[in-house]
């Protein structure tokens, strides 16, 4: 792990499946570093990509690593201040906190009743390579 | 590199739905949640109907969602139902054979 921290949680096929019953999630995120000790620890989710990421991090990646750290509130009992999301290029210091925790919340209430924004449509469709079975973009 | 989650999730959402999307999202993983996030067309191609994203074309059991229930084209609410069925038959088979056994003793 390229990251600072202690390795408390890697995702290495006999790893426990982490649930959040409250948010209706459950996964593994590829691994949890933890920082800082006692009333200052804070436990991080890492995400790794195996591709190559030179300016921003992808939105739907850092969705995920927003995702994974009610995965990580579930089992350690902290929302992660930060998270981790290492590309080939490189690590991403993604901020999370609070406010984060809010925002992905509303966003998997939105998800669920089917009135959640929806990311802008752009040039992705172009290169979608499900495009030809879509109904949208036919 | 530091940068702020929310600033960058609020950048990428901003369109609302045309319509309600074909696909349920119920219990899910952090993954699948960001995939439907961004295109639940997609994820109803991908999850309900077993369309490969790579090739686009549709198989049946290979890949790392799609189950049987996926290659029949069932939805969430159908695979729960098989699960819960498969359940309460578990649970009704346990407590029939517990209660022959205890017959058989008495």
């Amino acid at each position: 792990v390229n990251v600072p921290g202690r390795l408390v949680y890697t995702d290495n096929g006999r790893a426990k499946n982490i649930v959040s019953r409250k948010d209706g999630l459950g996964g593994k995120p590829d691994a949890v570093v933890k920082v800082g000790f006692w009333f200052w620890a804070d436990w991080r989710p890492v995400e790794y990509k195996s591709m190559v990421r030179a300016g921003a991090p992808r939105p739907k990646d850092v969705i995920q690593i927003m995702a994974q750290g009610l995965l990580v509130e579930a089992e350690y009992g902290r929302y992660p201040k930060y998270g981790y999301l290492e590309y080939a290029s490189g690590v991403h210091v993604v901020r999370l906190g609070g406010r984060s925790r809010r925002w992905i919340r509303k966003f998997l209430k939105h998800l669920r009743r089917g009135s959640h924004p929806q990311v802008k449509r752009g040039d992705r469709c172009d290169v979608c390579p499900l495009r030809t079975r879509c109904p949208v973009v036919a | 590199v530091e940068h702020d989650a929310v600033a960058i999730a609020e950048r990428a959402i901003g369109v609302k739905a045309a319509g309600r999307p074909r696909s349920r999202l119920g219990w899910t993983s952090p993954s699948e949640l960001a995939e439907y996030a961004f295109c639940p067309e997609a994820h109803y191609l991908r999850h309900e109907k077993g369309i490969d994203v790579d090739t686009a074309e549709r198989r049946i059991g290979t890949q790392k969602h799609a189950s049987w229930a996926a290659g029949m084209g069932a939805s969430w609410a159908v695979r729960r139902f098989f699960i819960r069925l498969m359940w309460i038959f578990f649970i009704v088979g346990a407590a029939i054979l517990g209660l022959t056994m205890l017959g058989g003793n008495l």
